[in-house]
């Protein structure tokens, strides 16, 4: 009989668990994603603005802007992520805006938004992107800001910029 | 249980109620064979039209329309050279930048209609590989290709834009040098142009959208990379399927009025069926009470009623199927971006005989049971 109680009470309770909020299983991070977060924040980080002012393709660099500016800013593929200048004005700054996608800026100039954002991607020993998404490795999300630390990538120029990455910094 | 002879003599006694009865359940078949059809040809040439191995390259923010997007002229080298995996015949990759304009092409006569403009060069052939020269040839500066089913766009005959004729669009005279065949997707109902005619007619710098045909459906990914690393192309990468897919969506509220029209008409035949059948079941209360009284059971007579109930929605069902074949099957409708052909799959046909057996059944049910409920002695001094 207790035990029938305690039965009862374990499927009871896995069934009132069942009709909460579904959480999102997330997917194991790739190691070679994950191996590229840094724990200090790299010194001497430029704004995105900035960066894209006269990139020399090879050239070190380290710059800071959010993970922002595109509808999806990560690949679901590859380790790649649009990174956006600080000053881009996202949706959830404007008050009272309750747009469900904040991080595409879609309240801002086009034109403005194309001058502020610039590609990060992470390679691998092939030298392409890694097949593998930055999307929740160590918790990275839209709208985090991070610092990048890397090298300009061949073919870059002030239009568009891309850095592959040699060490991601979240900071918040 | 009654012989089923009973069922059917009963049927013919009454040749103008039998009738009444045929009609009704096979205008409410018909309409649901009506609302079906439309549906699935709907449906079926958005879904044939966007090929899994094809993927568009929009600009960013017009993911929903083509006609509103604008891509630069030179992505079409870029993503040539850029995307890893798509198709090539002869070192030639299958990659077609292409303009769309929705606009009013004027025919010989005078007339006007809308229709879709798709101004090409000959990739466009490498990655729409479902569309066919049936007549003439590819068109060159000044000219345009029709598609099959262009005519219905225009509300025009076929014969108007035979090859040799000509379009007036934009205030501009165009020959027609083909004419071309894509079963089953929207394109048989657009005109295509050579890509600097169109983009001169109406006054544009920029391409619509950069269509890709992939080696591997699996190569998408490669495109999505693509316009992730080409900001300042401010591209986005859709497969064909899903755009159309989403174009179908969008359809979906003008597909539910169809099935919410035949509801509406289908349910005022259902009501004027069901008081048929209650008129004629309560006629024959007394006969059947004669018929309890001399040994069979409730159950026997309301499978008998059923039976005859049966008959006469399935002779109607019969009856809305030919109709359907003859004034259905084929038709073309035309719609704001294509044209389609109504057609009778067997899911359309399954639905129209469901109807017609859910009408005669469950329909019969409630006159039926009224009629058999009463008791007995009365039943049997009834009028």
């Amino acid at each position: 009989m207790k035990s029938n109680l305690i039965l009862s009470s374990a499927v009871f309770a896995l069934a009132l668990s069942a009709c909460g909020e579904k959480s999102e299983v997330a997917a194991p991070a790739d190691p070679r994603v994950e191996a590229i977060f840094v724990a200090a924040e790299p010194a001497g980080a430029i704004s995105v603005i900035e960066a894209r002012k006269n990139p020399a393709p090879g050239t070190g660099i380290t710059v800071i802007g959010r993970v922002a500016g595109a509808m999806e800013p990560f690949s679901k593929d590859f380790a790649t992520l649009v990174l956006a200048d600080d000053t881009v004005m996202t949706c959830e700054r404007n008050p009272g805006d309750s747009c469900p996608t904040p991080w595409d800026a879609c309240c801002v100039d086009p034109k403005v938004l194309s001058a502020s954002r610039l590609s990060v991607q992470v390679n691998g020993a092939d030298g392409r992107p890694i097949d593998a998404t930055l999307k929740g490795v160590k918790g990275l999300k839209e709208l985090d800001q991070i610092v990048i630390q890397g090298k300009v990538a061949p073919g870059s120029n002030a239009e568009n910029l891309i850095v592959e990455a040699t060490g991601i910094f979240r900071k918040s | 249980m009654l012989p089923f002879a009973y069922a059917i003599r009963h049927l013919l006694r009454d040749p103008v109620r039998f009738a009444q009865k045929v009609a009704g359940s096979a205008l409410v078949v018909f309409l649901v064979l009506a609302a079906g059809s439309f549906n699935s040809g709907m449906k079926r040439v958005l879904a044939a039209t966007g090929s899994p191995l094809n993927v568009i390259l929009l600009g960013a923010g017009s993911e929903e329309s083509v006609e509103r997007s604008e891509v630069a002229v030179q992505a079409e080298v870029q993503a040539a050279a850029g995307i890893r995996g798509i198709a090539n015949r002869l070192g030639q990759p299958a990659v077609s930048g292409e303009v769309q304009h929705m606009g009013l092409a004027r025919l010989a006569d005078g007339s006007e209609g809308r229709a879709v403009f798709r101004g090409i060069t000959p990739a466009a052939l490498e990655v729409h590989r479902e569309v066919r020269v049936v007549a003439g040839r590819y068109p060159r500066t000044g000219e345009v290709m029709v598609g099959r089913l262009v005519h219905e766009a225009l509300d025009a005959d076929a014969d108007r834009l035979a090859v040799g004729g000509t379009l007036e669009i934009e205030g501009q005279a165009f020959t027609i040098a083909g004419r071309f065949e894509a079963p089953g997707t929207v394109m048989e109902s657009e005109i295509w142009f050579d890509r600097n005619d169109l983009m001169t007619a109406i006054k544009r710098d920029k391409l619509s959208c950069v269509v890709i045909r992939l080696e591997s459906a699996d190569d998408f990914k490669n495109a999505d990379l693509f316009s992730k690393q080409r900001l300042d192309l401010e591209l986005v990468a859709l497969r064909e399927s899903d755009y159309y897919g989403k174009l179908a969506a969008f359809y979906r509220p003008l597909r539910g009025m169809t099935w919410l029209t035949a509801a509406l008409i289908g349910a005022g035949a259902v009501f004027g069926g069901l008081n048929i059948l209650y008129a004629a079941f309560a006629s024959r209360i007394r006969e059947l009470a004669t018929l309890q009284a001399i040994g069979f059971g409730r159950v026997a007579l309301l499978v008998s009623l059923v039976q005859e109930s049966l008959v006469s929605t399935l002779t109607g069902t019969l009856l809305a199927a030919i109709l359907a074949i003859l004034l259905l099957e084929g038709v073309t409708i035309p719609f704001s971006i294509g044209a389609f052909h109504l057609a009778l799959p067997l899911p359309v046909i399954g639905a129209g005989l469901l109807t017609g057996v859910l009408l005669g059944s469950l329909g019969a049910l409630p006159p039926a049971l009224r009629c058999l409920r009463a008791p007995l002695p009365s039943a049997l001094r009834s009028a």
